[in-house]
This record gives structure tokens, C-alpha cells and sequence, in this order.
């Protein structure tokens, strides 16, 4: 289509006849505009709280299903933490201190589980503890006292190069003899394993010394507890058997739980 | 013909806080270009002035849910057009846009010949611009025949500028086929 085509058919539009309206239009008009022009400010109002009222809903429709998420993300994280997290986290292992501990002198049934451990750890473990025993007859000793005790306690006199190894030596076999416990559940009065985390039925032969509840340990009585529980054990009792045993805030999640 | 904006803010102001000779100035103002607009469109005098009553009957019962972004014009003539477009679908009382009768023009052409040439035209491109699609249609209408801004139909239509520009474009291309086609 070429520019004057166009403009002749945009010409023609715009020419288009002009009409004029005829006498009495405007009056007939007129006549018909409603009495009441007003608005109806009742119907206004009506209208306007409307959508006040559904954007309000709207609003509070999502802030329950935010609060809603909110408090169920913030319930479902919070539960693993209550039973093993927590317990593990508010009490303190005692064992590490011991360890740091050195210098003090081995509580006897710790030594007895020690000795026992001693002859069932694996052959690598021993053959190690040896030749750290040749490195450290090999090297000169400033003190007469015999290196035997060194695990015990460390004189005064002995080097800190000299001791370290025997340190060492010492904290690893405590954690491992703390790690392997056999003893009696005060709830099921099963003979009961803890290998760190696992609990299981002490089998019916085994090298374990069985130790008494009383004498075993924290982490161990806890363990079985905790096993205890998962096997359907009586939470009323389980909490207060560790409440004997000392655990008053294990027990006190135990109660809260259940 | 129009009110400025200002003066039609004021007038419609009034008319809503229950002015009825405000009501009366705005007709005043603008029932010619109504009625010129629907003239245009239907081709019948007696039509066009039914066509304007009934699109201020309209007008009057809808103004509460006018919201002064176009001009009251735009809006009114929205509402002429929907009214004759209501008009020519209504089953009986179509009317034709083949009719050999041409309706009455004023126009004040001096000679006869010329005179029925002009409206012989006048009636053809009518017709043509009667058969393109709605669309089309209402912005040729609204343009040439309602005196609206391209702006103003832009901001009605609820599109741009360029949009209705080329809308003008494509009508062009279609009435200058269907002109042809009449002319052979």
C-alpha cells in the first residue's frame, strides 16, 4: 500500500459526512438522566470492606500457613536433638578428663578392665605397645624409678619426651576399654554389651569381664538405657533407673519425652 | 465540543456529589459528537439519535464504575459503540449494510453528480469499514469517526500506541482490497 493510497482512504474517513443531531436531542437527553445521581455510599462501602475483608483473609490465610511451616520445621528439627543429641551434648563424658589426667593413679577396676583388654586387643596394638616400650628402654632415663609405672604416674623427674608415648599408649587403651563395656541392665537384668554406640545381648561365651551396674560407665549405663527403651521398656522405669544411676538429666528428657 | 479535562473533572465531581445541572452541561457538551459518531457508524439519522439516548442511559446507570483514566468522551463512546454494535446483531432489527437507500446527508456538495458520488463513496467505505474485524473496527471507528486521540484509544483498549497504530495500518490494507473489489 503506497502513501497515497493511504492518505486518500484516511482522507475519505475523515470526510465522512458530518451529521447534525436533530432539534430536540439534547432535551430528550436530558429528561432521562436519572433523579438520584448520587452514589450510594451504603453499596460503596459495602464493596470496599469487602475487598478490605477478603485481602485481610488473604493476609492472615498466609501467615498461618507460615507460622504453621515455622513451628513444624522448628518441631521436627528439634526432636532427634532431645534424646541422644542433647544427653550426649548437657552431660559431660567423664572419661576425658581422666585421660587428661594422667599423673592420678587408675582407679582399680579400671586397671582390671585394662589388663583384661590388654590381652584380648589385636596383635597390632601389642606389637606397637612393645617396640614403644623397646624406644623407650633404649632412651636415657634421668630417674631409677621403673618405666612400668609410668602409665600410672609420671614423676616428676621423667622427661616430657620420654612420657609422651606412655600417654598416648594410656589414653588410647581407655577409650578403647571404655568403648567395650558388658554389664547388667537394671530393666530387662539381661547381661548387656556396649560397643560404643551399639548395645546388644552379651553373647553366652565371651571374654568380656561382666561389671557390675553400678561400677559401669556413664556413657554405658546410658546406651542401655537408651536401648532399653527402644526395646519398649517401661519409660517410667528406665527414668528412674537412671535416675539411680545418677543420670538426672537423661532422666528428666525421658520424662519429658514420654 | 469537549470539555478539557479539568472542566470535565469538575463536571463529574458535581454529578457525583448529586449535581443534576451538571449532569445537563455535560450532555450538553458532548451529545453532538455522540451522535455524530453513531451517524457514522449506522448510516440512519433517526437510528443514530435513538442509538445516542439509549448510550446516555447507559452512561447514567454505569458512571459509578467510571475511574476518570481516559476522558469521559473515550469512555462514552465506548459505550455508543457497544450500544450499536448490541444494535446491529439484535435479530430483527438488523440493519442492512447493502441497503441501495443511502441515508440523508447534510453535506452541502454543490454539484448533483458529484453529490452522489460522494455519498455513493461514502457508503462504500462505510460498508468496508463495517466488515473488518471488531478490533479493527472500533479503532478505525473511534479515530476517524469518533474524533478519539490514538492515545486515548491506546489507554481504552488497554494497549499501546504502536498496537493501535498498526491496527490503523492493517485496516488500511483491508479497506483499500475491499474498495478494489467493489470497484471492479
Amino acid at each position: 500500500m503506497n502513501a497515497n493510497r493511504k492518505a486518500d482512504l484516511q482522507r475519505k474517513l475523515a470526510l465522512a459526512p458530518v451529521a447534525k443531531p436533530p432539534a430536540g436531542l439534547a432535551e430528550r437527553i436530558k429528561t432521562e438522566i436519572p433523579k438520584e445521581l448520587r452514589f450510594n455510599a451504603e453499596r460503596e462501602r459495602e464493596r470496599f470492606s469487602r475487598s478490605v475483608r477478603f485481602s485481610m483473609s488473604v493476609a492472615a490465610s498466609v501467615i498461618v500457613v507460615i507460622s504453621a511451616a515455622y513451628v513444624a520445621l522448628h518441631m521436627v528439627s528439634r526432636e532427634p536433638t532431645i534424646s541422644p543429641g542433647r544427653v550426649r551434648r548437657s552431660e559431660p563424658v567423664v572419661q576425658r578428663p581422666v585421660a587428661a589426667q594422667v599423673p592420678a593413679a587408675p582407679p582399680p577396676a579400671v586397671a582390671e578392665e585394662r589388663r583384661d583388654l590388654q590381652q584380648k586387643k589385636p596383635a597390632k596394638l601389642a606389637s606397637r605397645r612393645e617396640k614403644e616400650k623397646g624406644q623407650l628402654q633404649s632412651q636415657p632415663v634421668t630417674t631409677a624409678e621403673p618405666q612400668v609405672n609410668a602409665m600410672a604416674k609420671v614423676p616428676a623427674g621423667v622427661s616430657a619426651v620420654a612420657a609422651a608415648p606412655s600417654l598416648a599408649m594410656d589414653r588410647a587403651e581407655k577409650v578403647v576399654a571404655l568403648q567395650v563395656e558388658m554389664t547388667t541392665s537394671p530393666i530387662s537384668k539381661k547381661a548387656m554389651v556396649r560397643e560404643g554406640k551399639n548395645v546388644y545381648d552379651a553373647p553366652a561365651k565371651t571374654d568380656l569381664n561382666l561389671v557390675a551396674w553400678k561400677d559401669a560407665s556413664r556413657e554405658t549405663k546410658i546406651e542401655i538405657l537408651k536401648a532399653e527403651l527402644a526395646r519398649g521398656a517401661d519409660p517410667e522405669a528406665v527414668a528412674r533407673a537412671a535416675r539411680d544411676a545418677g543420670l538426672i538429666e537423661f532422666a528428666d528428657s525421658i520424662q519429658k519425652q514420654h | 465540543m469537549l470539555a478539557p479535562w479539568n472542566e470535565e473533572r469538575r463536571l463529574l465531581a458535581a454529578i457525583r456529589g448529586g449535581d443534576r445541572s451538571a449532569a445537563e452541561e455535560l450532555v450538553e457538551r458532548t451529545y453532538s459528537a455522540v451522535y455524530a459518531s453513531l451517524y457514522r457508524l449506522c448510516g440512519d439519522g433517526d437510528l443514530a439519535a435513538d442509538l445516542t439516548q439509549e448510550t446516555y442511559r447507559k452512561a447514567w446507570e454505569a458512571l459509578d464504575g467510571f475511574d476518570a483514566r481516559s476522558q469521559f468522551f473515550t469512555w462514552l463512546y465506548r459505550i455508543a459503540y457497544t450500544t450499536f454494535l448490541n444494535h446491529i446483531r439484535r435479530p430483527r432489527r438488523v440493519t442492512s449494510l447493502d441497503e441501495a437507500d443511502a441515508p440523508e446527508m447534510r453535506d452541502e456538495s454543490p454539484a448533483a453528480d458529484q453529490l452522489l458520488s460522494e455519498r455513493e463513496e461514502g457508503e462504500r467505505l462505510r460498508a468496508a469499514v463495517m466488515t473488518l474485524p471488531d478490533d479493527l473496527r472500533f479503532t478505525v471507528t473511534a479515530h476517524f469517526w469518533g474524533g478519539l486521540a490514538v492515545k486515548e484509544i491506546a489507554r481504552i483498549e488497554n494497549i499501546t500506541t504502536v498496537a493501535i497504530r498498526k491496527r490503523l495500518h492493517k485496516a488500511f490494507s483491508i479497506l483499500e482490497s475491499a474498495l478494489d473489489e467493489v470497484r471492479r
